[in-house]
């Protein structure tokens, strides 16, 4: 018996269907995912099952039964109490789900009252048992907590809480992880997957995450451009995908054993041609009949539907060029030695100094030409700060930045202007990091402007048409200005931009993070093609082990300011030694698809680097912590092949 | 008729702000993204409806605003060409009917003698205690219905080449609100016609205490509103940009200094502040008489300065408002990325700062034009304003103020003044309410969500 009932759900804005005769089903105790890329219609599907639409879109058809009620049909009255009461929601952004003035407990007591759940006496109570059922220490203390006093995670926690807090029996959950860090995910995916089991609730869960897929889902649906294009088993899916679109799902995904060839990325993005199959434009197993017809979803095998003329086995998608590690120099061009960046915390009246932020604390690091080294950590670590303190923009506190032998820190701005060609960067937020009021033309030649490369505006201009052509870019795009192009073109436009001023280290903070799968799979066979043509050296900071087994040649790991563990990547992949680089890894949602759930399971959170735990910085939060570790920080170990750790148990063993 | 053309500093100004106003639009249509949030504008009713109200304002401003001085009427035939001390303007010459056809004292609106009864010496020499006769419009004045209706009948080919151009509108597809415009300007024009038709022959609204026409007062001080209005903003402007960005941008001792002097100047009450400094801009050109030619320029001359001290006073919001901005502005990734490239401050404040603020100063003008109007009566009637012989509503309000305790109620200059300012006041309101959606980037996310 299905709890939930989605049929030709139609949704339009003005004419075009965002949301294209969906039908799926959910049974108690399943979870559906919702499967597909930015702006394919998954939200808009979860809104308007809630009636939650935007006032511009609009359900133009199908029916939505829950329970045997049309939710489309209900008034608004009786749909406000089928909300929380029947179906409960987690959003993405916890930051913004929450009133940031209320304290959390009078915010889930709010919803209590709305429920009618408990009676106002015990309303207290329960809220505690919420709290504790959500694995959050300390329930109690934690309700007269206000929003602001919380980190990431622990917000889910409390989302999630309210969302449980009228006994639904769907859950719906919106890219419920997507925010936050592999560790965090880790342990939200699996809190929501226990509490599903106890309260035997039905999940729609919706994410881009194929990993998040492979975790959670009982029944998968694959959305493209409004549609859904198959609709299967998790196990069939993961051993047999039909589509061509699902098959290209998997064949971006980064991974270390695909180290040495670029990734397989569907050409071009995400359009809706008037007339056949939508996919037509991008697919490698194109013919002509879809170009006329659009298929219909049709049943291949048992519970295992695809809309496409040609499903069947992958055909690989175009060439996948083997890509031949440039030769390292011996010699780094880049050399940090104890980098330390501490903010000043001040308070009172005078604003006094009275702490500070240790964010980064005695990092070193050394960069190749031609190789990448890759950062990784928890948010919030000190990865960023590491990046903007090399390029100094940021004061580093103390410790040195040596490029090619010259000293960097301490030097003013004109002294400075000769090492900013060489080091570019490229940032996380498409959105943030280009001017909104400068056309593409005008981004690409400041920084040429600005450092004296090309002598004439012609040759500057000419410049800026060969780097367009170079990430891929058609020339017009030069007179455009950026709002007009999607997250990955805003991408390349950066790209574009620090290639201007010919650097030798560009220095990459989480560049596809905020990206479709493949998209970065695009970005990230260009980041290497570059590589590879012009010897550039890259810092790539990121939190996305898949992407940095696929990119990096070393890795360092840092927590807490500190790099606790570095080496060469196959090394710290497939042998890492310290604890935390262990725990990492084991958050990482395996892809095989058979559902295990295995690796410890990643406790605690990332501590204040306002008041660092004593001796080992991990000790909290380690599964092997000794006495000795509460003490003293632990020393350099090096192990053998370049591989460095600091932990008490490697130097013990 | 020879005339000299007269330009007074205030009209050099206004023609400034026009010439912005073109170069705005010449800009929006270059960059797609400044014209946007004006197409919005576009797409409201309101904003069309009350843009047309205001571009009606702005028009007999400017009208009044085209200053020149007659020549006298050449005696004996000379050869040189006196021309007049009295500065007079287009839109004077246009009223002329209504501004030389004064009475002795008030006369209510529309009506046919004057307010105060008088002894009069009748043709048969007898003496009678009676109303006399407004001398305006002559004996034999067509009745007021008659002239409505001519004014109707007038207005209809108007409304005739509106509706073509609706017509027009629509075969084009244009996505603008049109129809809000055309039938605004349509009400406007039948409205002024039947005001024309009746002003021909009664004060409309009356007489004023020497006898002066009440609706060409009005008229004439839609320039000194419109003037306050702009110019002081177009005076604040510069200030609060640079101090606010200034302050956003270098923080530590740049902000402080700045802030100091913004925290200390709006703590001090800004009426005071500003008739302090009136009154010693008052006392300083008292002592100066022979800087000015004409009272008309010296009118000219404070209106100036008054539009100066309020700029002066009230810039501090704005640069709050913008140094806040600029502080986020500052955190995002293309002003690091522009630093990576070692591009300088003056460079990075040009080219990523300003333009990026640009909302936040559409949005401010517009918002603080009917405040400023509003002040300006206020001011003028504390006795703090605009020169007491320049027309202005807080003059008429100011002048008004003492007969309404007479008996019948001297209410018409009050009401005129009220419902001119009104007019203007809630038409730039409305106006900018729109702007302010239109232009604020918060709008543009709700609806690409
Ligand atoms: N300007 C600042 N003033 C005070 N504290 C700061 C400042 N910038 C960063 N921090 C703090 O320094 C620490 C490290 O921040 P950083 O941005 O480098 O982390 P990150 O590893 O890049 O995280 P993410 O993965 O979320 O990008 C955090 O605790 C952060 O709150
Ligand atoms: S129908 Fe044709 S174009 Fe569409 S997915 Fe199948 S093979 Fe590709
Ligand atoms: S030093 Fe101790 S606490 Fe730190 S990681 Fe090693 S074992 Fe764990
Ligand atoms: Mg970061």
């Amino acid at each position: 018996m299905s709890l939930l009932q989605v049929c030709d759900l139609t949704v339009r804005i003005g004419s075009t269907a965002i949301v294209d005769r969906v039908s799926f089903s959910i049974a108690e105790r399943q979870t559906f995912a919702l499967l597909g890329e930015s702006g394919c219609g998954k939200s808009m599907t979860a809104l308007a099952l809630m009636r939650l639409l935007p006032a511009v879109a609009k359900v133009t058809g199908g029916a939505v039964e829950l329970n045997q009620t049309d939710l489309l049909r209900l008034p608004e009255y009786a749909m406000r109490r089928v909300r929380g009461a029947q179906v409960g929601m987690v959003f993405q952004e916890p930051m913004v789900s929450l009133n940031p003035v209320m304290r959390v407990g009078q915010q889930i007591i709010e919803v209590l009252a709305c429920h009618a759940v408990a009676p106002p006496a015990q309303q207290q109570a329960e809220a505690v048992r919420l709290l504790q059922a959500v694995g959050i220490p300390e329930a109690e203390r934690r309700l007269a907590a206000y929003p602001f006093e919380l980190s990431g995670g622990m917000k889910q926690r409390i989302m999630i809480a309210m969302a449980l807090a009228g006994s639904p029996r769907l859950l719906v959950a919106d890219e419920p992880t997507t925010a936050l860090d592999v560790t965090l995910q880790k342990q939200v995916l699996n809190l929501l997957r226990q509490l599903q089991q106890q309260r035997g609730m039905g999940m729609l869960l919706i994410t881009h995450d194929l990993g998040v897929v492979a975790e959670m889902a009982d029944q998968v649906g694959v959305m493209y451009a409004g549609e859904l294009v198959e609709l299967a088993s998790r196990e069939a899916l993961f051993a047999r995908p039909q589509h061509p679109y699902t098959q290209a799902l998997f064949a971006a995904q980064p991974r270390s054993d695909r180290r040495d060839q670029s990734l397989r990325a569907l050409p071009g993005m995400v359009s809706r041609p008037l007339q056949g199959c939508r996919l037509a434009p991008r697919c490698p197993k194109v013919e002509a009949l879809c170009l006329q017809a659009a298929p219909d979803l049709l049943e291949m095998a048992e519970g295992h539907s695809v809309r496409c003329h040609f499903a069947g086995p992958a055909v690989p998608i175009g060439s996948a060029a083997t890509s031949v590690p440039p030769t390292a120099e011996e010699t780094p061009l880049l050399q940090v030695q104890d980098l330390a960046v501490h903010f000043p915390i001040r308070s009172g009246l005078l604003q006094r100094v009275t702490g500070h932020v240790r964010a980064v604390d005695g990092v070193s690091l050394a960069i190749r030409r031609g190789r990448t080294l890759a950062l990784v950590g928890e948010s919030g670590c000190g990865k960023t700060t590491v990046g903007r303190a090399i390029l100094q923009l940021l004061k580093a506190s103390s410790g040195s930045v040596r490029f090619a032998g010259a000293e960097l820190n301490g030097l003013d701005r004109r002294a400075m202007q000769p090492y900013r060609r060489a080091m570019q960067v490229i940032f996380q937020d498409p959105y943030s990091s280009l001017n909104p009021r400068m056309r593409v033309a005008d981004i690409l030649e400041e920084g040429m402007l600005a450092l004296g490369v090309g002598k004439t505006a012609a040759e500057r201009q000419a410049a800026g048409l060969r780097l367009l052509e170079q990430v891929g870019l058609p020339a017009e795009a030069a007179e455009r200005y950026p709002h007009e192009f999607s997250g990955g073109q805003r991408q390349r436009i950066a790209i574009a931009r620090a290639l201007a001023v010919k650097p030798q280290i560009i220095i990459c903070d989480e560049p596809t993070s905020a990206l479709d799968v493949s998209v970065q799979a695009q970005i990230l066979n260009l980041l290497r093609q570059l590589q590879q043509k012009q010897g550039l050296g890259y810092l790539f900071i990121s939190h996305n082990l898949a992407v940095v087994g696929y990119l990096a040649d070393e890795v360092a790991v840092m927590y807490l300011g500190r790099i606790v563990e570095s080496g060469p990547v196959q090394q710290i992949m497939q042998s890492p030694a310290h604890p935390y680089t262990q725990l990492l890894l084991s958050a990482v949602p395996s892809m095989d698809g058979t559902g295990k759930h295995t690796g410890q399971l990643a406790s605690g959170e990332l501590p204040s680097p306002i008041h660092p735990p004593a001796g080992c910085h991990f000790h909290p939060r380690c599964p092997h912590a000794m006495d000795e570790c509460a003490k003293t920080y632990p020393e350099a170990t090096a192990l053998p092949g370049e591989h460095i750790v600091r932990c008490h148990l490697c130097k013990a063993g | 008729m020879s005339i000299q053309p007269v330009i007074f500093p205030s009209d050099i100004l206004l023609g400034v702000l026009l010439a912005g106003g073109l170069l705005l639009v010449w800009l929006a249509r270059r960059h797609g993204y400044f014209l946007e949030p004006w197409l919005r504008v576009g797409q409201s009713a309101t904003g069309m409806a009350t843009a047309t109200v205001l571009l009606l304002y702005l028009a007999v401003g400017v009208l009044d605003s085209l200053h020149y001085r007659p020549a006298l009427p050449a005696e004996n035939a000379a050869k040189t060409v006196e021309y007049s001390p009295e500065v007079m303007s287009v839109l004077d010459a246009l009223l002329s009917p209504l501004k030389n056809g004064t009475e002795k004292t008030y006369s209510a609106p529309l009506a046919v003698h004057l307010y105060g009864k008088e002894t009069m010496t009748r043709a048969d020499g007898q003496q009678v205690r009676d109303y006399p006769p407004a001398l305006y419009g002559g004996a034999q004045r067509p009745a007021i219905g008659s002239l409505l209706l001519r004014g109707l009948l007038l207005s209809l080919p108007v409304w005739l080449v509106l509706w073509g151009g609706w017509r027009l509108a629509r075969r084009r597809r244009s996505p603008l609100r049109w129809d809000a415009a055309l039938l605004t300007a349509g009400l406007l024009a039948w409205l002024g016609l039947s005001v024309y038709e009746l002003a021909a022959h009664y004060h409309v609204l009356g007489t004023d205490k020497v006898g002066q026409d009440v609706l060409y007062q009005s008229m004439k001080s839609v320039r000194t509103g419109l003037l306050i209005g702009t110019l002081t903003t177009l005076v604040m402007l510069p200030f609060s940009l640079l101090m606010g960005a200034f302050a956003g941008y270098f923080k530590g001792w740049v902000d402080d200094l700045i802030q100091y002097i913004y925290t200390t100047l709006s703590s001090i009450p800004g009426v005071l502040l500003i008739a302090a400094a009136v009154l010693i801009m008052q006392s300083w050109m008292d002592q100066h008489p022979d800087w000015f030619a004409t009272v008309a320029e010296r009118a000219d001359a404070r209106l100036m300065a008054l539009c100066f001290i309020l700029g002066l006073t009230s810039w501090t919001s704005l640069a709050r408002l913008i140094r806040g901005e600029t502080m986020k502005l500052v955190e995002l990734d293309y002003v690091a990325a522009a630093t990576a490239f070692g591009v300088s401050h003056r460079r990075i404040i040009l080219r990523h700062i300003l333009p990026n603020l640009m909302h936040i100063v559409m949005i401010s003008v517009v918002m603080d034009f009917s405040g400023l109007v509003l002040a300006e009566a206020v001011l003028s009637y504390v006795g703090v304003g605009v020169d007491p012989t320049m027309a202005s509503w807080g003059n008429m309000i100011n002048g008004a103020r003492l007969e309404m305790a007479r008996e019948p109620v001297v209410w018409w200059q009050l009401a005129a003044a009220f419902v001119f300012m009104f007019t203007l006041v809630l038409a730039a309101n409305l106006f900018s309410d729109t702007v302010q959606t239109a232009f604020d980037p918060r709008t543009r996310q709700r609806e690409a969500a």
